[in-house]
């Protein structure tokens, strides 16, 4: 799981190996069909079982050692551009399932980052 | 040294946008804009002071995770050009007309039928607003007698959506329900001029709530003309989460939206570092402390130092930013392409219209609609049967009448300028339409208090038309010229004039949700 670091905006920190899956939800934003970048490499978009019997897109990646880029980028595929979109770590604790924010994103600014640092 | 100036904006703007630079904006605007912007947010962070103001003032200026395309355009600005945005061009910069592209669309009708009194569609539009649009249109185009109707069209959930004011886990995937009900629109066009005023001076003796409330029901069931429900059927081609749409979109993002990730990455994946946290610590500080008439001064201080950082960070940083931004007009263009492409895409619609005329049975219009684009033209074909609800006096036939006709909308100007604020002829429509109408031997129209006869035979009217913006709040006035052979009633040519004003919420609704 990811670990917000304090007066790092953006930062998060994670065990080396740890998986991690983000999802991303259109919030009256258009096709919910985001892209991913992690660690210099394009990652693949799946359904993501986020509980109470919803999926929403998102990607899986595994965490490597020191400090990453992950990105996102929102398709905001309305005229006129309109909404936000939300991204969120998907945490798995057994059987619950439950949803962490990570920032969104609005029609002027389709591109957010994180830095994840693996340790 | 002012033109000197002009003349590097103009030369960035060029090498920025290749092939589409007359379509961008002013990237130094730009960028005064977003400093602006900032600068005002942390305004506001500091005018309430909590707990985590570092943390937000801290998200608000960590341009390797957002704000990434501003800092590069801030950062080639700068270094390549030598051009810095002065805290004089922040106070002076305004943000853009969202309204614009709303304002561009032409296959939206905001007005009545061309049955109404007044009306200045001669076609109906296979689309309606996604929110709410009110007309005023004065002079008939089929009808002898003209007037001045109001017509209030809307789709349900869109006006639900409006008034609504759900947090961020609502999503963009509707119930089936509502997605099925997203298809529905209804009008209902009301006379400005009670037919029945006597009547209406009459009832206003009477007193209290619930007589007001009894006579205020009397008035609108009065003055209502015509309502209609219009549906979309079939396959919704135009709705973005179409199979075909998505997997359009699908493919932009993999191909487009990956190159752009990628140029991000390149431009700015080295610039996290030490150091980086470092200046973001401190520029925290300083934007906390600093009297607020040199906020903006002090913020395009902590920008100049984030460009030396970068410069330092990433080799090539400034061809990498080049490249990022670039990347970025890709995008916008195959996103705009995809989305002119979805726009394209044939619609077909059935519209039911109940026409209400004193001292006459009701009526009932059928229309079929087919709607596409060719080029820059909007193409509508409609078919429509007419009946009456209830058999006319003296036995006759039900039906009434049939039209046929068909309409093009194209908008005026520079096509790369549709949708833009400062061009506001590219956003006037020009629409030429024409429509047959067979009147059948027991056609009845009323004129003035008297049913009359209307002589049996065809009906030719063309239509010429010119829809203007006025101004950025969702409101046009269309003017149109429409010459027939005759009208229901008379049988002599007819040259006529019609004019409206209409307001189409859609237009304002992005602005009214920042």
């Amino acid at each position: 799981m990811l670990s917000a670091v304090p007066g790092k905006p953006f930062f998060f920190r994670a065990p080396t190996g740890d998986i991690i899956t983000v999802v991303s939800l259109s919030h009256k934003a258009g096709p919910n069909v985001p892209a991913f970048r992690y660690a210099g490499e394009a990652l693949d978009l799946a359904d993501v079982n986020v509980g109470q019997g919803e999926t929403q897109p998102g990607v899986t990646f595994t965490v490597l050692a020191g400090r990453k880029r992950l990105s996102a980028l929102a398709p905001f595929a309305t005229r006129p551009p309109k909404g936000e979109f939300f991204f969120q770590e998907v945490v798995v604790n057994g059987q619950n399932i439950s949803l962490a924010l990570m920032g969104s994103v609005i029609p002027n600014d389709p591109t957010i980052a994180w830095t994840v640092e693996g340790v | 040294m002012t033109s000197l100036r002009t003349l590097a904006i103009g030369f960035v703007a060029a090498s920025l946008w290749p092939g589409i630079s007359h379509a961008a904006g002013d990237p130094a605007a730009e960028v005064a804009l977003e400093v602006k912007r900032i600068a005002t947010a942390i305004r506001n962070i500091r005018a309430n002071p909590s707990l985590d103001q570092d943390d937000l003032l801290a998200s608000q200026i960590a341009f390797h995770s957002r704000g990434q395309r501003f800092f590069l355009v801030y950062a080639i600005l700068r270094d390549r050009w030598g051009v810095v945005v002065t805290p004089a061009e922040v106070a002076a910069a305004s943000p853009p007309d969202l309204s614009a592209v709303e304002q561009a669309r032409t296959d939206v009708q905001a007005g009545a039928s061309a049955s109404a009194s007044g009306s200045s569609s001669l076609i109906s539009k296979g689309s309606g607003p996604s929110y709410f649009a009110a007309a005023v249109e004065n002079g008939a185009l089929v009808k002898s007698a003209s007037a001045t109707t109001t017509t209030f069209q809307g789709n349900l959930i869109g006006i639900f959506d409006a008034l609504s004011s759900q947090g961020y886990a609502a999503d963009y995937e509707d119930a089936t329900v509502t997605r099925f009900l997203r298809r529905f629109s209804f009008s209902f066009t009301l006379r400005n001029t009670n037919p029945d005023a006597s009547a209406e001076e009459a009832a206003t003796e009477d007193s209290g709530l619930t007589d007001t409330i009894r006579r205020q029901v009397q008035q609108f069931d009065q003055r209502l003309e015509e309502y209609s429900v219009r549906a979309v059927v079939g396959r919704h081609r135009r709705d973005p989460r179409d199979v075909q749409n998505l997997t359009a979109i699908q493919k932009l993002m993999a191909t487009s939206g990956q190159q752009l990730l990628e140029e991000l990455d390149e431009a700015l994946a080295d610039l996290a570092s030490e150091e980086y946290d470092q200046w973001v610590t401190d520029s925290v500080r300083e934007l906390k402390s600093v009297p607020l008439p040199f906020l903006e001064g002090t913020l395009i201080q902590r920008l100049n130092l984030l460009c030396d950082l970068a410069n330092q960070k990433v080799p090539n940083f400034q061809d990498h930013a080049v490249s990022a931004y670039q990347a970025y007009a890709a995008f916008s263009s195959a996103r705009s392409t995809v989305l002119d492409e979805i726009e394209r895409r044939p619609l077909f619609a059935v519209e039911y219209v109940n026409l209400r005329e004193p001292l006459q049975s009701d009526r009932s219009t059928y229309r079929f609609i087919a709607e596409g684009q060719r080029g820059r033209w909007d193409l509508t074909v409609n078919a429509a049967y007419t009946r009456y609800n209830n058999r006319p006096e003296g036995g006759g036939s039900m039906f009434r009448d049939f039209q046929i006709g068909a309409g093009a909308d194209r908008p005026l100007g520079n096509p790369d300028l549709r949708g833009q604020s400062k061009s506001p002829l590219a956003n006037a429509v020009l629409s030429v339409a024409f429509l047959y109408e067979r009147l059948a031997e027991s056609a009845t129209v009323v004129f003035g208090d008297r049913t009359l006869s209307a002589p049996p035979g065809h009906l030719y009217l063309g239509q010429l038309r010119v829809t203007l913006p006025m101004g950025t709040g969702g409101v046009k006035m269309p003017l149109s010229v429409s010459f027939s052979n005759r009208t229901e009633l008379i049988e002599e040519k007819q040259v006529r004039a019609n004019i409206g004003f209409t307001f189409n919420f859609d237009a304002v609704a992005p602005a009214l949700r920042q």
